[in-house]
């Protein structure tokens, strides 16, 4: 419950707008060019117009479950055990979430920074840093998620501002080459890479949206989906029938412009804001996590708890899914369905109960 | 009798060669005068005391002496316990007919206010603090001329019994907050406070945190204008630097000089400043890790000319940058530590070491000594951040070395993120940056004039927020 470490309006907005990067700074718009070819950018848009659609909708549970978290709602509703379900579906939502970052992370790492960079290298700096930031607590996170907000989007500009050459060639044509069924068949195999924003969801109490302060959700919110389609839209049309070989959106965006000229690059501005993401997002991811299995399980000790995380992960991470490609094709062929089914039913069911709650009030009143 | 007494209080003060006992004999009977002879004025006993008694002809009761008699403004009776208690806090304890006074003719050894070393000023009052508690609340009350002013004074320090004044505006500050800083005063039982520091390391939340919890003031203007605005000073006797609290991590990018100056010049030198912190901390650890793992981030120009220039060293890049920074510290901590026109030697040695001949040499790269000055210098645009920054720089040093660009932005991030864990007394430490107040940031890393800055910081918890009214007749 709300126990004064609250979130405010502003931090939320902020911290849906860092869910959103990531994942979708690197591969993403390869991958849907795989199926929708330039017209990826298309996907990518309608995916920032649902969890716009998400954002409204939590503002409108918010409204009417002012200071009751998730799982008390879905407790009242649907029971202690299909509740549980729901949440180690969240769980198991969230790890493998924490897995793809790392997995991308490493992937990016390899192919921007450095070339010999270890996955234990990952581990030792990634891991501990992302689970102390996830102790710290979810206002603390959201507070150095202020912080940085500014920093990224602004790393991002000086990306873009470097990424800017007159003599590119902007191919609009490109962009509907691939029609409509492509179009939905990215948004469900890779549909694993969206549903970000449902970490809100599981720090719902902490949230305050005091009054007239509404807008300040959606601000920083905004800013994040037009840098993103902003830069997806460049790289679509930078790299155009290559994008399928470009897994590295935000980085390669700038080495394309700059590469051009005499070999004079600096995607450091790109860098920082991917390692910046990996951080935030991945504590965010980790937290989520483990409010979710302490919720299951009814752990009541958190460093156990993250323990038991962490060492899953390493385990998950060295066992079997340690190979990005591999990771990839497991989320688009198996995840793709837990995902798509998540990401319709929760929406739905909170949207129902919402709704009802409002009806009930009616009939009452 | 009075032999008696004397003796018994001479025992208690274990015979102490600078404990006075001076009897004088009028008609009314004996007077006997008992003081520190090293914290009185001895002057002022003769004038204000002694030739008072002498040359009063009448006979006098206790009353009369304390009334008409001694001349002293600062005057009280005393019961005869608390004898040495007074003799110890530098008064004169005045003893007739069985009955006993303290006067208060304290004076010892001080320093004038002069302008602190450490927090020169272009603009603006140039007095600093002293080691007298007495000195530096007049120069606060001087400054604060009101009868919401309140000092609540304590002792602390079993041997020392130190003087302590808790100040506030008692119409602005928390109470709550004035009520958990002298609670903690008053719960503190150590042997001795020398400094304030002694005292600042009890009024943190996380004492063994590196960062500091409680601001560090040596000039009045300075704590006036802190006090202003809700937060709590202490002073401690012996000390010339005034504690204040809360504190956020954002006030040591403040200057005084930024309250005397344009304030768009201010705007610019806060952002300088800024840089200053990232340079310090950062640099030294960013060029290691661009160097050992992602030298493809930098412009081919660029690697050309730190490969050139680093080619024939015998040392690794890390040996080099930890070798260069470890020289530089000596030189530093060697110049603090001299005399003057000694340090003034050793830095034109260091200088000339470091900057040419280790070059020349072929020990170390230019533009190895080219990061680490520049990370030495920029420390100094936040003095007081000073330890801290320095610590900092050698642990992005280590991970630039060891994991490269992941490790200097998950070591900024880790920082930020426990800088925000700490929240003393209400206020978050890196307020008004996160979380993000939009009035504070008025006087953040950009300034407003001060005529925007209607209202106090809303990240201090305070009684009062606003500031200034509504003044007509402006723009």
């Amino acid at each position: 419950m709300n126990n004064g470490k609250t979130v405010s309006a502003h931090q939320t907005g902020i911290i849906a707008g860092i869910l959103l990067f990531t994942l979708k700074l690197t591969t993403l718009p390869s991958l849907l060019y795989e199926y929708n070819g330039s017209g990826g950018i298309l996907s990518i848009i309608f995916v920032m117009a649902l969890n716009f659609l998400f954002l409204l909708l939590l503002v409108w549970v918010k409204k009417k479950f002012p200071n009751e978290d998730f799982y008390a709602i879905l407790c009242k509703r649907l029971g202690v055990i299909v509740t549980k379900i729901i949440y180690f579906a969240f769980f198991a939502f969230f790890f493998f979430k924490i897995l793809l970052i790392i997995s991308d992370s490493f992937t990016f790492i390899k192919d921007v920074v450095d070339e010999e960079f270890s996955l234990f290298n990952l581990f030792i700096c990634l891991l501990p840093i992302i689970t102390a930031m996830a102790y710290s607590g979810i206002r603390t996170m959201a507070r150095t998620c202020e912080f940085f907000f500014p920093v990224i989007i602004i790393c991002f500009v000086l990306a873009i501002a470097f990424a800017v050459v007159p003599e590119v060639n902007f191919g609009m044509g490109a962009l509907t080459r691939e029609g409509f069924s492509g179009f939905f068949s990215s948004l469900f195999r890779l549909s694993f890479w969206t549903g970000d924003l449902f970490a809100l969801l599981i720090f719902m109490d902490k949230i305050e949206i005091k009054k007239g302060k509404l807008k300040q959700i959606f601000i920083p919110f905004i800013i994040s989906v037009v840098v993103l389609v902003v830069v997806s839209a460049m790289y679509y049309l930078l790299y155009q029938e290559t994008s399928l070989f470009h897994t590295n959106l935000i980085s390669d965006v700038v080495q394309y412009a700059i590469g051009t000229a005499s070999g004079w690059h600096m995607d450091i501005f790109a860098i920082v804001v991917f390692l910046f993401n990996i951080y935030l997002q991945g504590s965010i991811f980790m937290y989520c996590a483990n409010e979710c299995f302490k919720k299951v399980f009814n752990f009541k000790n958190t460093v156990i708890s993250y323990g038991f995380i962490n060492l899953m992960l390493l385990a998950a991470e060295f066992l079997y899914l340690n190979d990005y490609l591999k990771y990839v094709a497991f989320a688009e062929n198996t995840l793709c369905y837990f995902a798509t089914a998540i990401l319709i039913l929760v929406p739905l069911m909170l949207a129902i109960f919402t709704w009802l709650k409002k009806e009930k009030k009616h009939e009452t009143g | 009798m009075s032999f008696l007494l004397q003796e018994e209080v001479k025992k208690e003060l274990s015979n102490n060669l600078d404990f006075i006992c001076r009897t004088v004999t009028t008609n009314s009977g004996e007077v006997l005068l008992m003081f520190l002879k090293s914290m009185v004025d001895k002057t002022a006993i003769a004038r204000e005391i002694i030739e008072p008694i002498i040359s009063y002809k009448n006979q006098f009761d206790f009353i009369a002496l304390q009334t008409k008699i001694i001349r002293a403004a600062d005057i009280a009776p005393i019961k005869r316990n608390q004898i040495v208690e007074y003799i110890l806090k530098n008064q004169v304890v005045v003893v007739f007919k069985e009955k006993y006074l303290s006067v208060d003719l304290e004076k010892f050894p001080t320093r004038m206010p002069s302008e602190p070393p450490t927090s020169p000023n272009i603009y603006g009052p140039r007095e600093g603090f002293v080691e007298a508690i007495a000195t530096n609340i007049s120069l606060l009350r001087r400054r604060l001329p009101t009868k919401n002013l309140k000092i609540e004074n304590l002792n602390v320090g079993r041997e020392t019994n130190t003087k302590i004044s808790v100040l506030y505006l008692k119409n602005i500050a928390n109470k709550s907050i004035v009520k958990e800083i002298t609670s903690k005063l008053k719960a503190i039982d150590i042997d001795g406070v020398v400094d304030s520091f002694y005292i600042a390391n009890f009024l943190k939340k996380r004492p063994y945190s590196m960062f500091e919890q409680v601001g560090f003031q040596e000039k009045p203007d300075i704590v006036v204008a802190k006090v202003l605005e809700g937060r709590i000073a202490i002073l401690v006797d012996g000390s010339p630097i005034v504690l204040t609290v809360p504190y956020m991590v954002f006030e040591d990018l403040q200057s005084s000089n930024d309250y005397y100056t344009n304030y768009v010049f201010v705007n610019f030198i806060r952002i300088i400043r800024t840089i200053g912190i990232a340079l310090a901390t950062i640099v030294p650890g960013l060029y290691l890790s661009i160097r050992l793992y992602s030298y493809t981030t930098l412009p081919l120009n660029y690697i050309i000319i730190i490969s050139n220039s680093t080619r024939n060293l015998p040392f690794t890049p890390v040996l080099e940058i930890m070798f260069i920074l470890l020289l530089f510290q000596i030189l530093y901590e060697v110049s603090l530590r001299l005399p003057q026109y000694l340090g003034l030697a050793t830095s034109i040695v260091g200088a000339l070491v470091l900057g040419d001949t280790g070059v020349k040499a072929g020990l170390i790269s230019p533009p190895g000594v080219i990061i680490v000055a520049v990370s030495i210098m920029a420390i100094y645009t936040i003095p007081s951040q000073a330890s801290q920054l320095t610590v900092l720089r050698a642990v992005f040093v280590v991970l630039g070395a060891t994991v490269g660009l992941l490790g200097i932005i998950g070591g900024v991030v880790y920082i930020i993120n426990y800088l925000n864990t700490l929240n003393a007394y209400g206020t978050p430490y890196l307020a008004p940056f996160a979380p993000q107040i939009k009035d504070d940031l008025k006087d953040g890393i950009f300034k407003r004039p001060l005529y925007d800055m209607k209202k106090r910081p809303v990240a201090i918890s305070n009684a009062n927020k606003i500031r200034q009214k509504e003044a007509d007749g402006n723009e």
